[in-house]
């Protein structure tokens, strides 16, 4: 338990912080005058602050998952091909700035349970490929088999361990999270 | 003065580059510590910043590698950090920097410490 507790501590730390750190910085940077309120540096504010609320959200997922509490359920549609569409639409500086060409298949996938763990740790894996992209990455809805495939040609890096949390929280929801360095798949 | 600033985190990473060049730095940068080791070769920088936390290779193994690097001895090397307890910050004392900031920090706490650096 204490590895779990302390690869989780350290991934939603380090993510917390940062996304922080960014909005002090471009604030500060707006009191100097060293950009404008319409710049568009001040997008960095939104997405980070995006980010903080999903993280804060996850980070309580995760920890509600090791120390074994049992929260009530959410269980509410959710419409899977929205959300990320959403997301890469709160994303999209960290896009371009990653020049990156992100391609998503239109395809409704809609799920009726746990939508709540699934809303939350599915942007974040989304978030994940994005950093660990380089050039690329594809998304691909699969509503026969009801997949989610997230293809990375260029990776940087292997999935960050907090990946493993992840797949358990995932699985005790008979959900089946697999990864590799070059793919994330979710199957419902 | 330039300055090498490797963060892996794009948008700080800009909005700290807007202030140093604000204050006329000349700054070069890095997304990772490979990169990071490769450019401070190449650049010679004369104040190196690097986030701990780096795809391909992490701040710390960076500068370790920069501290082996002919002239690099004694060059100041700011760790900034989102790791923030005890033996994180002695952690990276250890492995040659010269100072350490943690995440979030104010761009004037960096310009500070890289001037007091500096001067020493």
């Amino acid at each position: 338990m204490k590895n779990k507790l302390t690869t989780t501590y350290n991934y939603f730390s380090h993510n917390l912080r940062t996304c922080t750190s960014t909005i002090v910085a471009t604030l500060e940077a707006l009191k100097m005058e060293i950009i404008e309120i319409d710049s568009e540096e001040m997008q960095s504010v939104y997405e980070s602050s995006y980010l903080i609320d999903i993280l804060d959200a996850s980070f309580s997922i995760c920890l509600n998952h090791i120390l074994e509490v049992n929260d009530d359920e959410l269980n509410y549609e959710l419409n899977l091909l929205n959300l990320l569409h959403k997301f890469l639409e709160e994303q999209k500086q960290l896009i371009n700035l990653s020049e990156l060409t992100v391609t998503i298949n239109d395809t409704e996938l809609t799920i009726k349970k746990g939508g709540f763990a699934i809303k939350n740790l599915l942007q974040l894996i989304l978030f994940e490929a994005i950093k660990n992209s380089s050039e690329e990455l594809h998304i691909n809805l699969d509503d026969n088999n009801n997949k989610i495939i997230i293809t990375i040609p260029k990776p940087k890096d292997n999935p960050h361990n907090i990946f493993e949390i992840f797949h358990e929280i995932f699985n005790k929801k008979g959900i089946t999270f697999n990864y590799n360095k070059n793919r994330y798949i979710l199957e419902f | 003065m330039k300055v090498l600033l490797s963060d892996d985190e794009l948008r700080l990473r800009k909005v700290i580059v807007l202030h140093l060049k604000k204050l006329n730095y000349e700054v070069i940068e890095a997304s990772n510590g490979l990169q990071a080791v490769e450019m401070a070769k190449n650049n010679n920088p004369d104040v190196i910043v690097l986030d701990i936390m780096m795809p391909e290779m992490d701040g710390l193994t960076a500068c370790r590698e920069i501290r082996k690097i002919e002239g690099f001895e004694n060059k100041p090397i700011i760790m900034l950090t989102a790791k923030a307890t005890e033996s994180d910050i002695q952690e990276g004392l250890k492995n040659g920097a010269s100072a350490y900031l943690t995440k979030p920090f104010s761009p004037k706490e960096l310009v500070d410490k890289i001037e007091e650096l500096i001067k020493k």
